[in-house]
């Protein structure tokens, strides 16, 4: 239980609503508006009658395809308030990825954004089996606020299901409870000191758990606002909001910044857009992938910002070690001490000792209610009320939290979890390479990038532009490699198994030289 | 013109280092499609401007330009180009 008064999201935005009234709640750079806690709460509730209009009741099933947006985050507030499971699914789903999530769902409606419905356009191959409907804000919202007066309907909480991608094949659907939401939500704010004159910035996408529990429902809870910038619906929009980063932030008092390694260093290649700021935000707490000491200094240096290094996994909700505030050790990139019980144990089951390093166990209240209809994987990575994170760290003598690497075969792009598994039986299809295999590389600009090593048969060399085109075709952008070469042969061991390190060994000598 | 030669050769090595495609068949013009035909990422693209900066030595300003229509080669030639004039006459 989060907190005494607080059973379900919807008590959350009641009990913000009641408190807040016509406070700022969110600042909608889309349209610029100023949305209050009142209007906010209004919309939830025109979102579920409009819901109930289309015969969508608590305990059904919706999806949501669409960019960051306003209506996004009301969509997933009102489903989780009134029993709904809802999820967002990716925008960058290609066909194959997008049948498989909606035939695992199975989802009464569909809801896509007019954007993802022009760029996906295979969208309406799959009309005759699902019903999808575009969304747009006047139509659903003002349908449900033509009624006022509140809902008494609240019967069972929703549910929400992220994908997410596991050590082996395809992706997973993570399904959280309120109750895991409520949970972390509560850690998130008294940890991270948000309060009512707090703002945080949003512009990591809707099918990232923390858009939703961090940067919408925590700044509700807190009573604090939330800068919600426009999606970046083409790839050189995120340039432009890079360059304008801390103009955001002055010109928003942002007292809480999220953001991951990726965009810490994109910031860092524009240090000349940082100026002195006369706006001091709190803090910066990085995310979703592995931060390094360098990146962190950098970061520190340039802006005199605490940098917090956070931890946690779609599995465990959002955020599981929250970083520590001690000086020394947050230089380091300490994840700090744990809220959650937690421990780390070695290959033979046994807890570590200080310094040793083994696998990172996470359990208590943030720990998902499972993979969404696959009871074989949950099994695998849920073992007597302990989440096994397939991440491999250490503590030290004052039990603060450390990670070192990943046990799993992932590769983290730009925080988006790639199954090297998953790639691999998709160039499967491509029959002109004699052998290949995928490794994860560390890249400056992307976390890690994905390589494939290919060989080629005797006199017929692969034609890249057809196998990179393939990549296109058959896997989501973020998925294809990013650095295709050609080698005599795939190391493996006397099992068969693929050498990776050797790979990475060899790109990144090469690299050197 | 051997300048503009120049400038054109610089960006285009730039981008040629952060694209993921074997060029060895494509003939890099002006009018290369940075995203669809050279494969730039998202990321890449701020990289790729934060690296012309560094080269050129000037700031890019996108609050005239349309960065939809940073698409090309030939694009991101003239908005360097541009920011030069502008900076020069600033001097």
């Amino acid at each position: 239980m989060a907190h005494k008064n607080i059973h379900s999201i919807y008590d959350l935005i009641k009990k913000a609503q009641s408190e807040k009234g016509d406070k700022v709640f969110i600042l909608n750079q889309a349209d610029e508006r100023k949305i209050t806690y009142n209007e906010f709460f209004n919309d939830v509730n025109a979102a579920y009658r409009y819901f109930s209009s289309l015969e969508i009741k608590s305990g059904d099933k919706i999806a949501v395809i669409s960019e960051s947006s306003y209506l996004g985050y009301v969509f997933i507030t009102a489903a989780l308030s009134f029993g709904i499971t809802i999820s967002p699914l990716s925008t960058s789903l290609k066909e194959n990825d997008l049948d498989y999530a909606l035939s695992l769902i199975c989802p009464r409606v569909v809801f896509v954004s007019r954007e993802c419905k022009k760029k996906m356009s295979y969208i309406d191959k799959f009309s005759n089996k699902y019903t999808f409907i575009t969304m747009d804000e006047q139509c659903s919202l003002g349908k449900g606020l033509t009624e006022t007066g509140e809902l008494n309907e609240i019967s069972a909480d929703g549910s929400i299901i992220i994908f997410t991608t596991g050590s082996t094949g395809r992706s997973k659907g993570v399904e959280l409870t309120v109750q895991n939401i409520l949970a972390n939500i509560y850690d998130v704010v008294r940890y991270y000191g948000i309060s009512d004159d707090s703002r945080l910035i949003a512009y990591f996408p809707l099918t990232t758990i923390g858009s939703t529990v961090i940067n919408i429902l925590s700044t509700a809870y807190a009573g604090a606002s939330v800068f919600l910038c426009k999606p970046f619906l083409e790839q050189s929009l995120f340039l432009a909001f890079v360059k304008d980063f801390w103009n955001i932030i002055q010109n928003n008092k942002i007292s809480h910044i999220y953001a991951n390694p990726s965009v810490l260093n994109m910031l860092l290649k524009f240090q000349k857009s940082f100026k002195t700021l006369t706006w001091k935000p709190k803090m910066i707490i990085s995310s979703m992938a592995p931060l390094s000491k360098e990146t962190q200094n950098a970061v520190e240096d340039l802006t005199g910002i605490p940098v917090l290094n956070g931890y946690g996994l779609t599995e465990t909700t959002c955020r599981s070690l929250f970083g520590s505030y001690d000086d020394e050790k947050r230089r380091k990139c300490s994840l700090g001490k744990p809220i959650y019980p937690t421990k780390i144990i070695n290959e033979a089951g046994n807890e570590c000792k200080p310094y040793e390093v083994g696998e990172i166990l996470i359990s208590g209240p943030t720990v998902m209610k499972g993979y969404y209809n696959d009871s074989a994987s949950t099994g695998n990575v849920i073992k007597d009320g302990w989440f096994y994170t397939g991440d491999l760290g250490y503590y030290d003598e004052e039990h603060d939290f450390y990670i070192v690497g990943r046990k799993k075969n992932i590769i983290i792009k730009h925080g988006n979890k790639i199954s090297i598994e998953e790639v691999e039986e998709a160039l499967l299809g491509y029959k002109k390479m004699y052998d290949f295999a995928v490794v994860g590389v560390p890249d400056e600009n992307m976390g890690e990038k994905v390589v494939l090593f290919c060989v080629e048969y005797e006199n017929e060399p692969i034609d890249q532009n057809e196998l990179v085109k393939f990549c296109k075709d058959n896997l989501s952008e973020y998925k294809c490699p990013d650095l295709i070469k050609t080698v005599k042969a795939i190391p493996r061991s006397a099992s068969g198994k693929i050498l990776r390190e050797e790979l990475k060994k060899l790109l990144i000598s090469e690299e050197k030289n | 013109m051997c300048l503009e030669n120049n400038i054109f050769e610089e960006v285009k090595d730039i981008i040629l280092g952060l694209s993921s495609v074997n060029l060895s068949n494509i003939n890099v013009t002006g009018e290369t499609k940075i995203f669809d035909e050279l494969g730039i990422s998202s990321i890449n693209f701020v990289v790729m401007i934060a690296e012309i900066e560094d080269k050129f030595n000037i700031t890019i300003n996108l609050e005239d330009v349309d960065v939809l229509k940073l698409n090309q080669i030939k694009s991101i030639v003239e908005l360097v180009e541009k920011t030069l004039e502008i900076e020069k006459a600033e001097d």
